[in-house]
């Protein structure tokens, strides 16, 4: 018999004495007053000449301040718990440590808690890797997570609340969702999340920013996500409305949406990596998940988007719509890419196409430099599997409804153009009527096409990595 | 060469003792089935005689000639059997049934109709047997051409086996069978199931196996549809020597030029892994991030195995070896019985027709499921090898004490290398797929066992038998290798892409499993007559530990941007490792690791009593309870996990009642408590995966046991010696069952097992042997076939119910069980004649739909399709000495097929055909 085997026996006999003792403790200290324990769940912040190591052991960051004198480093996954509130001063430098699947760190703003992240023009505030002392290259992806904002918002998911993608569904804090699609997360403005987008397990990586159940009333704006490994903006449900947005050579899609999102969008750049050969879609639009064709539908309005492709040999798209998304983008521009704007049809009645018949999936008044082969046709596609359902005569359906959404080019004023748009200069030197006036009050009435004013002055410069850099 | 020289002495020592021949068998009490110890066989008129032994059991040496065997015992009546024919160097068998004396009658005469055979012998023990038994005897295995006893259990009543290993008896999966090896426990090597694999027995070493379908408080409480004994060769009559080899053919198969391999190892034909693939030594531990700039990493990166996609190579013909020998050797006044089994077979499955496909339900209004993943291209090739030795030595004090020392190891090496490519329409319409698994499963069991039985006349004729088996048991899985990548076609060119988004980076596991298993059991059983019948009372205990660990190491590998061409080759090349310039670099996560990686520590503490009693002249009545004090644990390494933990106290109590209708006619009932403990894996956090892209499977730290209230009537009726007809019903009902579902809050989806509310089983199963001998022409046939048919329910899972009936109102809150299968039919007809030493056999056997997969909202659930199996085989003894055997399996060739079932189409899951296998052997035997 091995050694071990005996200790477990024996460990099991000791056990059960222990057992018997506790009972027969129990029994007479009923009366004892409870000591009050130091509480070995309390985040612990441990400070060595102004680096912060935060370690999360359940109990959140607490409601505190995360000043611009140190830098404060994630070591895993730390949460902003319910209730709690994080102020993060301008100018703070937060970094992640290295580290993938359980290693993997990230800051969590859970259901209920808020964020305060003010940064201004001239002091963002910056995640980065713990790596990061100036000499990475836009090519350093995954060095750390990013950042997860969860909501009470709305989802098409069920049921109705779900565990954000890579965090175990034991994790209590990793749950989003709700009804309350004007929930306040807090304030995020002027912040750069970098090199992040580690493998948080099977398949799954962090997004740079990932928004889950987000409500309305949560101030999102000028947000730079750079050199994420996967996504650069993820929405999983929720209605939060974003303007000021620069995603920037992320190793997957540049603006993803899932599980119903319905919020707003306006002056969102992507910007995908040509040279480095990285991101796969600009745009990737889903809907719902189990049904797909759950409610709310995800009909987002977006406007004064500019999206900056891989160019034609790298065979990536602009947008897909799939899942039964819907989504309307008025007055953007699209450029530099081999595919346009895919719309998923399928065999069953409710689909991303049956969006588009409804009037909840829209491309209006938008300009398409050098995308896929510059024809209607090239640009405007649909997407259907070649597996066809036995017995069932899908083929028609699909030959009727390509000429429908090829002629929305027209009928929705788009075009192709020129524009003179490059990734390091996104602002068009002229052009750009002033198209569709937004209906939401939110959003800033503005009389051009793209996320800048032709000719004008470019927003993301001075605060922002990439334009720094560029 | 030396041997051969072992061989050649063995054959002599055969021939020098084959002047005499032998004459052996067991005596029974006719009511109890209980071994008569102590009876007299002799030669009438003669000395010439021997004493049963405490188990009943007698040999007697003779010349060749007829004889008159007389059989007498105290207060029993004495038989007498006329015509017994003695054969030079045969063993005749002769087996005994003695009535207690009524009242004084002359001796009773019976004309043995030469050789018994041991099925006979063991439908005996079937009718007089307490509780419901079925099983099969070695005779049959072999005339059945079972090589293992996975093949032979698919014979018996009720019971199925699925992929050729594990056990359903009445279609109950294997968590709630059992099996043990001369009543001890053997640990499970799979971590993913229950019970044992089956065709680790070889039937040459297996005397006998019998099913237990009806719990009494003598057995372990963790079965509920059956318990599955695997009983070996004891005392052989006389020097017997067996060698044999078959040599297999499947068109699809062997001697294939794209048999999809990999070079493995230089051992691997020995099931052995010789190191090939073993974690890099500079691997251990957490290897250096890439950011660090640390120049080791690209040397770990370079020091793993370069291959990580199958290749074609060519396969041979399947082989299969054994060789056994027995004997009995008289010691001064002690007997000495051994044997010693060594068998070793070496085998290939293929398939390039698989099928793999997902689909879902967009919307609950559509008329069609739409296509998620179809994997039209799915080749697999498998090595299967399997060896084993088997040695026990058995010590016969005196007629009354009994010593026996065990000793086996059993070691199989499965060797798998899979290619699946297609369309992932989930992801992107015109996204193509290719995934590649190489996995090489390696597990040993070796066991000691030390069992003993004891006669002691004068304490009230106590009997008393104990067992003392340790267990260790691997598996380790090397190097299991998955690599995938996706393209899409552009311009009539493929553009490669590693997609870590959509599907996992290229990834080893390295896994390993130790187990210990120690088992104990002390049985008691004190006659007593109740009013004047003689009756028992039985009384015992054990206790069994088992102590699991299980490691897994992870490593995946990385790069900052795509640099995969299509070339595997080119992409694991030294050349295109750099870390430091984000090319191709390893990486790991001991704490991830950590996770995954568990311990299990069990022990069970067993105590029962029982009473056999006679209560009237033909009513006999087993009552019992057990008591079982349970322990389990299974902890992740990682300690802030959550520990499975379960601590039980139980009382199981039994009732079996068997009334005699008419002379070999029984009607049995019986109640019974028994219990299903949650596994180690099961309570662990480890998440595993079949293919990269397919569901991930976790367990559950807050599993508790199902007890289950067993219900059985079986009517019975052995009209001839080896005929029977049997009706049974059978009635099971489980509170918190476990079962498989869905995790609701996951984000990509992920299985996992709950203990729901209830689940409720209920049956009838019939049995007939029926020889053909009513029929003139057809006098030498025999027909056998059983039949069980089951309905189940089981309540669905609170989240997951409520999920469904978001959409569907009136979704139904019970479904089938997992695994179960409506109905299962057995049959074979068989023509046996000696004289010529012709045997031909053809079997068919086939169970019903099972629920395989468990869906999320409105997707249907997944079923594993009914698949009809024939097999025939025909063999011939050359001489006395020699036979050779011809046998199709597979005869059908029926597809594995798995569905989803949609507004009556059929969508297939996953599909493959592994086609016919044509055998030939030759056997060689001394007996």
């Amino acid at each position: 018999m091995n050694v071990d085997l005996k200790i477990k026996i024996m460990k099991n006999s000791l056990k059960l004495f222990l057992v018997l003792s506790l009972i027969i403790a129990s029994f007479s200290a009923c009366n004892k007053d409870e000591e009050t324990d130091p509480d070995l769940n309390a985040t612990v912040y441990k400070d060595v000449n102004g680096v912060v190591t935060v370690t999360d052991k359940g109990k959140g960051t607490g409601t505190m301040t995360w000043t611009s004198d140190k830098i404060w480093v994630l070591n895993g996954l730390v949460f902003v718990n319910e209730s709690q509130t994080l102020t993060i001063d301008p100018g703070t430098i937060i970094k992640g440590k290295p580290g993938q699947e359980v290693d993997a760190s990230a800051l969590i703003v859970a259901r209920g808690g808020k964020v305060m992240a003010n940064g201004t023009q001239s002091l963002p505030i910056i995640f980065t890797a713990e790596a990061d002392q100036g000499n990475l290259s836009m090519n350093d992806r995954g060095l750390w997570g990013g950042v997860i904002i969860l909501g009470k918002g709305k989802l098409n998911s069920n049921p109705g609340e779900t565990a954000i993608e890579g965090i175990p569904t034991s994790e209590p804090r990793g749950l989003y969702g709700g009804n309350d699609d004007s929930d306040n997360s807090g304030v995020f403005t002027y912040v750069s999340i970098r090199h992040g987008g580690t493998d948080i397990g099977e398949g799954n990586e962090i997004n740079g920013l990932t928004l889950g159940g987000v409500g309305s009333a949560t101030i999102i704006d000028y947000v730079e996500v750079l050199a994420n490994k996967d996504d650069g903006v993820e929405f999983f449900g929720g209605a939060p409305r974003l303007k000021h947005i620069l995603v920037a050579y992320v190793g997957d899609d540049s603006y993803d949406y899932d599980e119903g999102f319905s919020g707003y969008g306006q002056f969102w750049i992507a910007v995908q990596d040509e040279a480095g050969g990285a991101g796969d879609r600009l745009g990737e639009h889903d809907g719902g998940t189990d049904p797909e064709t759950a409610q709310p539908y995800a009909i987002p309005n977006i406007y004064n988007a500019t999206y900056i492709g891989r160019g034609t040999a790298a065979g990536k798209r602009v947008i897909t719509f799939r899942d039964n998304a819907g989504g309307k983008y008025y007055n953007s521009i699209f450029v530099n890419q081999a595919k346009g704007i895919d719309v998923e049809i399928l065999e069953g009645a409710q689909n991303s196409y049956k969006q588009f018949e409804d009037g909840n999936l829209l491309i209006n008044n938008c300009i398409f430099q050098n995308v896929a082969d510059g024809t209607a046709a090239g640009i405007f596609k649909l997407s259907y599997p070649t597996d066809p359902p036995p017995g069932v005569d899908f083929q028609a359906k699909i030959d009727a409804a390509i000429p429908v959404w090829v002629a929305h080019f027209s009928n929705g004023s788009n075009t192709m153009e020129n524009l003179g748009i490059t990734a390091s200069n996104p602002v068009p030197a002229s052009g750009a009527n002033s198209g569709v006036t937004p209906g939401d009050t939110w959003f800033t009435n503005v009389s051009y096409q793209g996320a800048f004013e032709p000719a004008g002055t470019n927003w993301a410069a001075g605060w922002t990595l990439f334009y720094e850099t560029k | 060469m030396k041997y051969l020289q072992i061989v050649f002495f063995m054959f002599l020592a055969g021939n020098t003792l084959a002047q005499n021949g032998i004459l052996s068998g067991k005596v029974i009490d006719e009511k109890s089935a209980e071994e008569l110890i102590g009876t007299t066989i002799v030669v009438k008129g003669t000395t010439t005689g021997s004493i049963t032994d405490f188990d009943g059991n007698y040999t007697l040496s003779l010349e060749p000639g007829i004889y008159s065997i007389l059989c007498s015992y105290i207060s029993y009546q004495t038989q007498v059997f006329e015509g017994i024919q003695i054969k030079a160097g045969e063993v005749t068998e002769l087996n005994i049934q003695l009535g207690e004396v009524v009242m004084e009658l002359d001796e009773v005469k019976v004309v043995a109709k030469g050789r018994q055979r041991t099925e006979a012998a063991l439908q005996a023990l079937q009718r007089k047997s307490a509780v419901v038994l079925d099983g099969i005897s070695a005779s049959h295995m072999s005339k059945m051409g079972d090589s293992d006893a996975a093949g032979a259990l698919k014979r018996v009543t009720g019971v199925a086996v699925e992929g050729g290993k594990y056990v359903y008896v009445r279609g109950l999966s294997d968590r709630y069978s059992k099996t043990s090896l001369n009543g001890a426990d053997i640990p499970g090597l799979d971590p993913n199931r229950n019970t044992v694999q089956m065709d680790l027995f070889p039937s040459n070493i297996i005397e006998s196996i019998i099913v237990h379908k009806t719990f009494s408080a003598d057995l372990p409480a963790d079965f509920t549809g059956g318990h599955i004994d695997i009983v070996t060769n004891d005392f052989p009559a006389k020097f017997n020597l067996h060698i044999s080899a078959k040599m297999e053919f499947n068109p699809q198969t062997n001697l294939n030029n794209n048999f999809n391999s990999y070079n493995g190892g230089k051992l691997d034909w020995l099931a052995i892994d010789d190191g090939t693939r073993g974690i890099p030594e500079l691997a251990n531990g957490q290897i250096p991030p890439r950011y660090t700039n640390d120049p080791l990493l690209d040397e770990i990166t370079k020091s793993f195995n370069k291959i990580m996609e199958p290749e074609s190579i060519k396969s041979f013909l399947n082989q299969s070896y054994s060789f056994a020998l027995g004997d009995m050797l008289e010691v001064g006044s002690k007997v000495l019985g051994y044997n010693l089994a060594i068998s070793y077979s070496n085998e290939y499955d293929y398939f390039d027709d698989g099928i793999t496909g997902r689909y879902k339900l967009v919307d609950p209004g559509d008329q069609a499921l739409t296509s998620q993943l179809r994997l039209d291209s799915d080749i697999k090739g498998v090595q299967d090898v399997l060896w084993s030795v088997l040695g026990n030595v058995n010590l016969k004090l005196n007629e009354f004490h009994k010593i026996g020392l065990l000793a086996l190891h059993n070691h199989s090496g499965i060797n798998t290398s899979r290619y699946q490519e297609g369309e992932k329409f989930s992801d992107e319409a015109g996204l193509y797929y290719q995934t590649r698994t190489l996995h090489f499963i390696q597990r040993g069991l070796s066991s000691a066992q030390l069992h003993g039985k004891h006669y002691f006349k004068s304490l009230s004729k106590l009997k008393t038998d104990w067992l003392s088996s340790f267990s260790y048991s691997t598996q380790k899985e090397p190097d299991l290798r998955y690599f995938t990548n996706s393209y899409r076609i552009m311009n009539g060119n493929n553009m490669y892409e590693i997609e870590p988004s959509l599907y996992p980076v290229p990834t080893r596991y390295y896994r390993d499993m130790k187990e210990y298993n120690f088992d104990n059991k002390l049985h008691f059983s004190i006659p007593f007559s109740f009013r004047g019948n003689s009756s028992r009372l039985k009384f015992g205990g054990s206790w069994v530990i088992k102590d699991r660990e299980f490691i897994e190491k992870k490593f995946s590998f990385r790069e900052n941007s795509n640099s995969y061409t299509g070339d595997i080759t080119q992409y694991l090349d030294d050349s295109n490792i750099n870390a430091a310039q984000g090319k191709l670099h390893a990486s790991n996560s001991v704490s991830s690791d950590d996770r995954n990686s568990y311990n299990g520590f069990q022990s069970v503490i067993g105590a029962y009593i029982s009473g056999d009693i006679q209560m009237l002249d033909k009513l006999r009545l087993v009552a019992g309870m057990r008591m079982e004090l349970a322990n389990i644990s299974s902890e992740s390494l990682k300690e802030d996990e959550k520990k499975g933990n379960l601590t039980n106290l139980d009382f199981l109590p039994s009732m079996n009642l068997v009334y005699l209708l008419m002379e070999k006619m029984n009607l049995r009932g019986a109640y019974y408590r028994t219990l299903a403990r949650p596994t180690f894996r099961e309570l662990a956090p480890f998440a595993s995966f079949d293919f990269v892209g397919d569901y991930i499977f976790v367990g559950n730290a807050d599993l508790q046991r199902t007890i289950t209230d067993n219900m059985d009537m079986r009517w019975e009726y052995f009209f001839s010696p080896g005929e029977m007809i049997s009706v049974s019903t059978f009635y099971k009902k489980f509170s918190d069952p476990i079962e498989r579902t869905f995790n609701t809050e996951a984000a990509n989806p992920e299985l996992t097992l709950r203990n729901v509310d209830k689940a409720s089983v209920y049956g009838v199963e019939t049995e007939l042997r029926l020889g053909l001998n009513f029929i003139p022409f057809l006098r030498d046939f025999m027909l056998g076939s059983n039949f069980t048919f089951i309905r189940s329910s089981v309540s669905i899972d609170k989240k997951e119910l409520s999920l469904k009936r978001e959409f569907d109102p009136n979704f139904p809150d019970t479904r089938v069980m997992f695994g179960q299968a409506p109905f299962i039919i057995n049959g074979y007809l068989e023509y046996k004649n000696d004289t010529i030493g012709l045997d031909l056999n053809l079997s068919y056997n086939i169970s019903g739909e099972k629920l395989h997969l468990v869906n999320a909202v409105g997707i249907p659930d997944v079923y594993q399709q009914p698949r009809g199996q024939m097999n025939f085989n025909i063999s011939k003894s050359i001489g006395k000495q020699f036979s050779v055997k011809f046998a199709v399996y597979n005869i059908l060739d029926s597809d594995y097929l798995s569905t989803y079932s949609y507004n009556s189409a059929d969508y297939i899951f996953g599909k493959h055909s592994l086609g016919r296998y044509y055998s030939f052997a030759v056997k060689y035997s001394i007996k």
